[in-house]
């Protein structure tokens, strides 16, 4: 195989039980986002806008409509004839086979994949977050920095950095302390779990993490934290624009209307950094002779005879007459009956509201903090 | 579905959409919001389950190529088959009101003689429909014709051109005379070719054999010579065909789209019209967008009123402007305070605050491609009042 200088382990195969029916049936990179995107759109997008083409991802959890929405890659122009897109499930081996543990112990897993490439890096990416991010320029900070391992960092504010590992630095960008959730901390840079390696660094520290049977075989609990303590060079990178964990229904429903802001911090009209995805043709949307749409954004096939206010519909979705969609989220596949009134709420994929129904909080107002209902299908 | 080949005609009737046709064949007229007009034709063989097919190419390819490039969309990237494209001769005089020209076809006749296929399919690519062959290559295989038909019963209209060709049958179907429409029979009713046969390729090269390069050189044309010969048979299309023959018939044929049950038929039926792929974002409403019964693709910023429209991909509406009855195709920049009723605007056209642009709901007026419009240099002489 072609020697690489790069590639890129996309962990994907998390259960993101925070988002509740949302990864009922589906794996939370395949989670509808956006209108028209699935959360691993915007990781592989990158990819591809970063001169990456290769790609390993690491499914697991209810891995059916990610596999088959990924294919062989060819919706991010990925499918490459040296590199493209594999999917590593777990897999048998001599002793039997063992799911993935922790985020680390999936790539030990994949030590054989990673060695055939033979890269000189290996960058580590979630298949959850929002961002769009030209890893090319955290790659030629880590080259600069003779870093063996360099993490990814942003800015949070100071009241919430509570809630992140948070990285200290010295003024040259090196890691100078981890603290996971820290009470008091003493820096708001929070690590984005995105990390670049030496591959041999990685190698080894994986087998060596595997041989410790306390390891959670976690990136940020176990491995990093061993690296540091084995005097490792370690620098963070800022990372400065638009990133989002939507790993909770909260985070994932602001990640959402942030889109509806007038400047919103992710450009999806940006061609130079195009965000793909893989949709098959669908029909030009179409809205109805007395319906309404207001800052909202809007995707192929869907009919909109009703109100639209503040929403986001995905593919596919119809708004039946005399229905008020308002600061909510439709999944793709949605039907909104007529005369159905739809507050902040996110409304599985395929589910159907039937007509004349209410669906989120009564007492519903825009300026004051509430609920956010979400409707999927049970079976 | 095996042992059947395709072949596309994109070079026909170039010269009547105007200024639409002006840097590109019939076959790359957007249509639709987010269409090309040969993507039904084509979309109809692929669902057909035909997996080769060869493109007649007009003179000026550039934009059909560009669309096309290897027909991946298509699924038609094959190692078996596949597309192919097929040049035409050098016909510019010609072309102008003919098509499915004998010429072109012999021109290519290795394609036909490497193809293993027992029939093929021959479609034009000015018609909008969304249909597929298999009950017609049914019908021809089972009923052994020699060459099959489809047409639709429609009445004439005015604008219809008089190379529309008209067919009688007998009761068991079988053709009897094809007919060029004459100009008495305007307003009458009649089963009207729609330019789409399905022949057996023995066959089809044996006529090509015989053709001697002058007379009737469209294909569909000759048929009428062929009737007592030949197990000519024809079978009735009964859903919805937009013929585009004009600037005004493309335009009320867009229009139809406004209509459920058209667009239903033609968009929301398991059978698919497949495009390329651009991959767009959705489409942004803003605070102050007003639009009603219109057709939108996707990637477009709409900040004004828009009504009984068709919008395509990527257009731009500005605040306070009005677009009514208009056709706005991809990348139109539309400012604010602009009023546009029965336009139609070619891609990459502006339109800078404060114009107004007004064509007649049977007679739009047509902006050329990438033209820059601002309120002072309106005149209908320069963007002319276009008649269909």
């Amino acid at each position: 195989m072609k020697k690489k200088s790069i590639i890129a382990m996309l962990l994907a195969g998390g259960q993101g039980s925070r988002l509740g029916g949302l990864t009922r049936k589906i794996a939370k990179p395949a989670v509808s986002f956006g209108g028209k995107y699935r959360i691993i759109d915007f990781t592989l997008s990158n990819c591809v806008n970063s001169g990456i083409d290769t790609v390993g991802i690491l499914t697991q959890y209810k891995p059916m409509l990610l596999n088959s929405y990924i294919g062989i890659g060819t919706a991010w122009d990925l499918d490459f004839p040296q590199g493209g897109v594999h999917v590593l499930p777990p897999y048998m081996e001599e002793d039997g086979g063992n799911w993935y543990k922790g985020t680390a112990n999936a790539i030990y897993h994949n030590i054989d994949f990673i060695d055939s490439y033979d890269p000189e890096y290996v960058l580590i990416l979630s298949g959850d977050h929002i961002y769009k991010m030209d890893y090319s320029k955290m790659l030629r900070f880590h080259r600069e920095k003779e870093s063996e391992l360099t993490i990814a960092v942003i800015e949070v504010p100071w009241e919430e950095a509570s809630r992140f590992g948070i990285i200290t630095t010295d003024e040259n960008d090196r890691v100078i302390k981890f603290s996971e959730k820290p009470k008091n901390p003493d820096s708001n840079l929070a690590s984005m779990g995105i990390y670049i390696f030496n591959w041999p660094v990685l190698r080894e520290a994986l087998i060596e993490d595997d041989e410790n049977s306390q390891s959670h075989n976690d990136f940020g609990k176990n491995v990093i934290p061993m690296l540091y303590n084995q005097g490792k060079s370690i620098f963070a990178y800022k990372f400065r624009g638009y990133w989002k964990d939507v790993g909770t229904i909260e985070s994932y429903y602001e990640a959402n209307m942030d889109l509806l802001k007038e400047s919103p911090g992710l450009d999806i009209y940006d061609r130079d950094f195009r965000v793909f995805s893989n949709l098959n043709v669908l029909a030009p949307q179409y809205i109805g002779p007395k319906a309404k749409v207001i800052n909202s954004l809007v995707s192929n096939d869907c009919t909109v005879l009703g109100e639209v206010k503040n929403s986001i519909l995905a593919p596919g979705v119809f708004i039946g007459e005399d229905a008020v969609v308002k600061d909510s989220i439709i999944l793709p596949g949605a039907i909104i009956s007529k005369k159905a009134f739809v507050t902040k709420s996110i409304i599985g994929e395929n589910y159907r509201v039937l007509p004349g129904s209410i669906v989120g909080d009564r007492g519903y107002r825009r300026d004051l903090p509430s609920q956010i209902t979400l409707l999927t299908d049970t079976f | 579905m095996k042992n059947v080949t395709g072949i596309i005609f994109s070079t026909c009737y170039d010269d009547i959409l105007m200024s639409l046709t002006k840097e590109r064949p019939i076959s790359t007229v957007p249509f639709g919001g987010r269409y090309r007009l040969i993507d039904f034709a084509l979309s109809n063989m692929v669902n057909t389950g035909i997996r080769t097919v060869g493109i007649v190419t007009p003179q000026n390819y550039r934009s059909l190529l560009d669309h096309i490039r290897s027909g991946k969309d298509w699924f038609l990237d094959r190692k078996s088959g596949g597309l192919f494209i097929l040049p035409s001769g050098n016909n510019t005089e010609e072309s102008s009101g003919s098509n499915s020209l004998l010429r072109d076809m012999l021109n290519n006749l290795d394609f036909l003689r490497k193809s293993r296929d027992e029939y093929i399919v021959i479609s034009s690519c000015n018609i909008v429909m969304n249909t597929n062959y298999r009950e017609a290559l049914n019908f021809h295989i089972s009923n052994d014709n020699d060459i099959t038909l489809i047409y639709k019963e429609e009445r004439l209209k005015e604008n219809d051109r008089e190379d529309v060709l008209l067919i009688e049958q007998a009761e068991d179907r079988r053709v009897t005379a094809v007919l060029c429409n004459e100009k008495e029979s305007l307003y009458r009713a009649g089963k009207v070719l729609l330019d789409i046969a399905i022949i057996n390729r023995e066959l089809l090269i044996e006529i090509l054999k015989d053709y001697d390069g002058q007379e009737k050189p469209n294909f569909f044309e000759l048929l009428g010579q062929l009737v007592d010969e030949l197990r000519i048979y024809a079978l009735e299309f009964r859903g919805y065909t937009g013929r585009i023959l004009s600037i005004n018939s493309y335009f009320q044929h867009s229009m139809d789209l406004l209509n459920p049950r058209v667009r239903t038929e033609l968009f929301m039926k398991r059978d698919k019209i497949h495009t390329k792929i651009t991959d767009n974002p959705p489409t942004k409403y803003g605070e102050n967008a007003l639009v009603a019964n219109s057709l939108v693709g996707s990637g477009c910023k709409i900040d004004g009123h828009v009504k009984n429209s068709i919008l395509f991909r990527e257009a731009e509406i500005g605040k306070g402007s009005v677009v009514n009855n208009s056709i706005i195709m991809q990348k139109n920049i539309i400012g604010e305070s602009v009023l546009l009723e029965n336009v139609i605007l070619d891609k990459f056209v502006t339109i800078k605050d404060g114009t107004i642009l007004r064509g007649e709901k049977d007679n739009p007026l047509t902006i050329d491609k990438g033209a820059i419009i601002g309120p002072e240099e309106v005149s209908h002489e320069k963007y002319n009042l276009r008649s269909g």
